[in-house]
């Protein structure tokens, strides 16, 4: 693992460190304390990446942002010269439920007809990954998981593995949910587990390539790591809420980042 | 690495509600599409669709509620873990890779009319919609205790779930997986993909000359992957060797399709070498054969390369004009499909096909199904699937 880039209601993680683009909605600086919200309050897609969209799912802009922020953490440029091999799994509970509520809320006002084929497009669980693969030039192994709030760490597992059997060469991996309204409305805050939203992604790429390249600060990743990060969830809801599909994959960044050397 | 199988298929879709009734109307150049009776169609481009007819949920032995999406998966699963031989128990440790567009359309909408209307959604309904529903579902059914995870990759799920069953399965995740796709048809996805003009004003037709779009359907499709050895142990039946996979993205646009299809010939180069096969081998391809005009030229264009100067002689059909475009239950129907292909020496036809497009020009099995039992019975196989957002995945299917 030679990156990792979070986007969390309490400031960026990173495996090199640098500046936190992210705010917690408390206004501090983010980096501990408790806050009331878990909602990530200043999040603009324009402090992570430079090109300008027309229309964004809240949780397509954030694993854009996160995605963006795990490829400069790991010092790798896009699009990739190997794009071929170089691939990207995604774990989200919702995708863009929010973009498909308002497509099917706009369908049923204005009939078939007026359906918005933007808003179509743009609401499907796999628009996120799309959109990444897109933006970074990504050929190679692809999926999106759905798999409750082990969304985020099947997607990283997936990616391990294609690695490991030879599918890809370098993985950008990791899981993604945002809080929206919609989301509050069909799964409300529980009295144990407010809502939250992050974005958490992972470069994995094979050793020896890291190696040559000269990437710096590169963690070992091994299947202990997994059954260890699975176990993080309840105290990484405390931190960050609810955070859907990108619970584990925030739990394992908070594990990675956190552990005895 | 060991080798991996295929012991078990089954399958609900608008051609059968079990495989052999499916593969029977496939091979006799029958289609299941028919005016859509379980929806208000008005502003549809299309009318038509491929509708699951006569399925019987009772048949299945559950009372409660269950999204239909998740009743044709389980009945798949079912199915095809008979099939294969696995009686109670069997499934113990099993891993289970399910796939879906859009997980269960119908609950979809209720939640959304029940939200709207009281500003609340009840957990259990809102439970059938996500997408994993089928596959927890299932799990608890069959009593699975395996890996579990479902994929959302448009419509090359169904390829893409089977491929990595594979994996889990190479890697001694599990010996025995079942994987598949399914989905319902729902006017929320119907009236995307209708305004989208993906959807034939009138028939499909893939790689006719006059082809205009695709028509939808739902269904599910299930197959049990399974190490050798583990089939060779219990004496399941072998079906066909999973001999690899491959799936990637076109990284060009979210709806426009890779015109000249540089993706689908990356995924299936990727996927022989997965396979470890020559593409010399190749003796017959299920194409992902949507009928739209981009698609199947892209597909085309894609088989050429990869197949060099045999691409003429090499048997390419569609079974969308039959089956209807399920989904992401297409990929799985497609497999086992060219599964029997492989097993039957029999190959499905691209059925409405009347006109050939000068630009396409390969051998499309027109019409009726091919006797190809002689000398050259083909002995590989590919499946392919694409799906909005650019996916593309190949399997990889060898007769036993």
């Amino acid at each position: 693992m030679s990156g990792i880039g979070g986007i969390t209601a309490r400031g960026d993680l990173t495996l090199h460190g640098g500046a936190s683009s992210g705010m917690a909605s408390d206004g501090s600086d983010g980096v501990g304390g408790s806050i009331e919200s878990f909602k990530i309050e200043s999040f603009k897609l324009e402090n992570y990446l430079a090109s300008q969209k027309t229309y964004l799912d809240r949780c397509a802009a954030l694993a854009l942002a996160g995605c963006a922020l795990a490829l400069g953490d790991a010092a790798l440029p896009w699009p990739p010269a190997d794009a071929d091999s170089f691939g990207i799994t995604l774990g989200t509970h919702l995708g863009c439920v929010e973009t498909m509520k308002t497509f099917w809320d706009k369908t049923t006002q204005s009939g078939v007809r007026g359906a918005s084929p933007l808003l179509f497009s743009h609401s499907y669980f796999n628009t996120p990954i799309s959109l990444c693969a897109i933006e970074f030039g990504l050929k190679g192994f692809h999926a999106t998981f759905c798999a409750g709030h082990d969304s985020g760490l099947a997607a990283v597992r997936a990616a391990f593995d294609a690695i490991r059997l030879g599918h890809a060469r370098t993985m950008l991996c990791g899981g993604v949910e945002a809080r929206t309204p919609s989301r509050a409305v069909f799964e409300p805050s529980r009295a144990d587990s407010a809502l939250g939203e992050a974005a958490v992604f992972f470069v994995l790429e094979e050793a020896g390539r890291a190696t040559q390249r000269g990437a710096a600060h590169v963690l070992p990743l091994e299947d202990a790591i997994f059954e260890a990060a699975s176990q993080q969830n309840t105290v990484v809801r405390a931190l960050y809420g609810d955070c859907g599909g990108a619970e584990s994959a925030l739990a394992s960044a908070d594990y990675l980042l956190t552990r005895e050397p | 690495m060991q080798r991996i199988v295929i012991t078990g298929m089954g399958c609900v879709c608008p051609l059968g509600l079990d495989v052999p009734t499916f593969w029977e109307n496939l091979i006799a150049g029958k289609s299941g599409i028919a005016p859509i009776e379980k929806l208000d169609t008005t502003g549809l481009r299309n009318a038509r669709g491929g509708e699951v007819r006569g399925f019987n949920w009772n048949h299945y032995g559950d009372e409660g509620d269950c999204d239909e999406a998740s009743q044709f998966a389980f009945a798949a699963a079912h199915e095809a873990v008979a099939d294969a031989g696995l009686g109670a128990g069997a499934l113990n440790g099993a891993g289970l890779v399910f796939s879906t567009n859009f997980g269960g359309a119908a609950s979809w909408e209720f939640a959304c009319d029940e939200a709207n209307a009281s500003g609340a959604v009840d957990a259990e309904l809102w439970q059938q919609f996500t997408a994993e529903h089928a596959a927890d579902y299932t799990a608890a059914r069959l009593e699975m205790s395996g890996p579990r995870v479902t994929i959302s990759n448009a419509c090359s799920s169904g390829g893409n779930a089977i491929g990595l069953a594979c994996d889990w399965l190479r890697l001694g995740r599990c010996e025995v997986a079942i994987a598949g796709g399914h989905d319902g048809l729902g006017l929320s996805s119907l009236a995307g993909l209708s305004i989208l003009r993906t959807i034939s004003p009138d028939e499909c037709r893939p790689f006719d000359l006059g082809r205009n779009g695709t028509i939808f359907g739902e269904g599910a499709g299930v197959l049990v992957v399974e190490t050798e050895a583990s089939a060779r142990r219990r004496g399941a039946p072998i079906y066909a060797e999973l001999r690899g996979w491959a799936v990637n993205n076109n990284a060009y646009h979210l709806t426009a399709p890779d015109k000249g299809g540089a993706g689908l010939q990356a995924v299936m180069t990727m996927a022989l070498r997965d396979a470890k096969t020559s593409p010399d081998d190749v003796g017959y391809i299920n194409a992902h054969g949507t009928g739209t005009q981009y698609n199947d030229l892209a597909e085309t264009q894609a088989i050429k390369a990869v197949l060099g100067e045999r691409a003429a002689q090499v048997p390419v059909s569609s079974i969308k004009a039959a089956t209807s475009h399920t989904m992401a239950a297409a990929g799985a129907l497609e497999a086992i499909a060219t599964i029997r292909a492989l097993n039957e020496s029999l190959l499905p036809p691209t059925i409405n096909y009347q006109t050939p497009d000068p630009e396409c020009g390969l051998d499309y099995v027109p019409n009726i199904a091919r006797d190809v039992s002689g000398a050259d019975r083909p002995r590989i196989a590919l499946s392919n699937s694409s799906g909005i957002g650019g996916n593309n995945a190949c399997v990889v299917l060898a007769a036993p």
